[in-house]
């Protein structure tokens, strides 16, 4: 069984951090890490909008945290205005989770005071936006806020995702779904600064 | 990006995931991942993380005796530990990212589908510190990790407290590195030792 994926998985742009654990434990050369959108998706068991705008946001927002330099895992504290448990809230905080390290309470606690990854994500912050992505090192912070509502759903979609749900699709009405949604995916990807808006706070 | 070369070497984890067929996402469901890809997340490479890798791997293979492919939201795991104990939440993250299971956060599902959140749970009752279970046919596994007869180069310690201390040459802050993976790869290597599954 192999795995095989839409090929714009692999060719949309990565992020790549620096991680003092991985350096300290031998893990990554420099403590460098790379991650693809492939990765989150692995992860997230799916592509869809919610998982691209938590990697575009990601990508976006450390760039604008970070300049040229490598971002730190580690150093990264997340903040969401909704509770952890709301639905879209958990999916995008597991993928900026996956990337940055940053977690509420699972992950690493530490070598004596160092390395610490839990802590690191806060839910119920009040703000407007989506992510507020801040540095500890120089509390540089800035808020992303992502809308897609310029990507429209193609108005086949909604009408084949219910008979897909239905279990009254076709073969034929499947594929078609599965194209038309990961179509507005990568639409999404080739649109990415005009739907990521980043504030200085 | 650059790693021991053994990561390439371990086994890697083939699951089917019903909720990436249905969105186009991956062929059939099918996605694979390996121990780089969890180290990636983890942030290192280390006993606990192998530990967690190699207990998933052997699990996965005995509830899946039957020769059929592991489905993502299909598997509940159980910890004896609390989630802010020790090393609990890292174990935790690594069964997490390959199985999909979560205690609060992932997918909520889909008209009942597809829900990856209830699917893990902590402080469970349970004879081993681990119990992998499937759905749909209620089979269970307790899982114990042992890496104690896998011994580590005395000198690593030693290591480690230099570099805690700051007083470690960039020449021992290497072979405390190397000797840290050797110790993962031995553990790999000896992963028949080190796991048992037994089931319930």
């Amino acid at each position: 069984m192999i795995m095989n994926y839409p090929t714009f998985f692999k060719t949309r742009p990565t992020i790549k951090l620096k991680d003092p654990l991985q350096k300290f434990l031998g893990t990554f050369h420099d403590g460098i890490v790379e991650f693809s959108y492939l990765d989150v998706v692995k992860n997230a068991g799916h592509s869809c909008p919610d998982v691209t705008g938590a990697y575009l946001m990601t990508l976006k927002g450390l760039k604008a945290l970070y300049k040229d330099e490598m971002p730190i895992r580690g150093n990264i504290r997340v903040s969401f205005n909704k509770e952890y448990t709301d639905e879209i809230t958990s999916v995008m905080a597991d993928v900026v989770s996956h990337i940055t390290g940053a977690t509420l309470t699972l992950g690493f606690r530490g070598v004596e005071g160092k390395f610490n990854r839990t802590n690191l994500i806060n839910f119920n912050i009040p703000f407007e936006g989506d992510i507020k992505f801040e540095r500890i090192d120089n509390g540089d912070a800035i808020i992303t806020k992502y809308d897609l509502s310029s990507i429209p759903v193609d108005p086949k979609q909604d009408m084949l995702m219910s008979k897909v749900l239905n279990g009254e699709a076709t073969q034929g009405e499947e594929i078609d779904f599965e194209v038309l949604w990961q179509r507005r995916v990568e639409k999404i990807f080739n649109h990415i600064s005009e739907l990521i808006e980043i504030k200085t706070i | 990006m650059n790693y021991p070369t053994f990561f390439d070497n371990t086994p890697s984890i083939t699951l089917k995931d019903p909720l990436s067929d249905f969105l186009g996402t991956f062929e059939e469901g099918i996605i694979e991942f390996s121990y780089l890809d969890i180290v990636k997340s983890a942030g290192h490479s280390c006993p606990t993380v192998s530990g967690a890798y190699l207990s998933t791997v052997k699990a996965l293979a005995a509830l899946y005796s039957d020769g059929s492919t592991p489905i993502r939201g299909n598997i509940f795991v159980s910890f004896k530990a609390d989630a802010l104990e020790g090393v609990a939440g890292v174990i935790a993250n690594v069964i997490s990212q390959i199985t999909g299971a979560t205690e609060h956060s992932g997918f909520k599902g889909l008209n009942g589908n597809f829900a990856r959140n209830n699917l893990m749970e902590f402080n469970a009752e349970i004879g081993s510190e681990v119990i992998f279970k499937r759905l749909d046919t209620g089979k269970t596994v307790e899982v114990t990790y042992d890496p104690s007869s896998v011994g580590g180069n005395p000198k690593m310690q030693e290591l480690m407290g230099k570099l805690m201390q700051n007083v470690a040459t960039p020449e021992e802050k290497k072979e405390f590195g190397k000797l840290w993976q050797n110790r993962v790869e031995a553990i790999f290597k000896n992963a028949d030792k080190v796991i048992t599954v037994k089931e319930v």
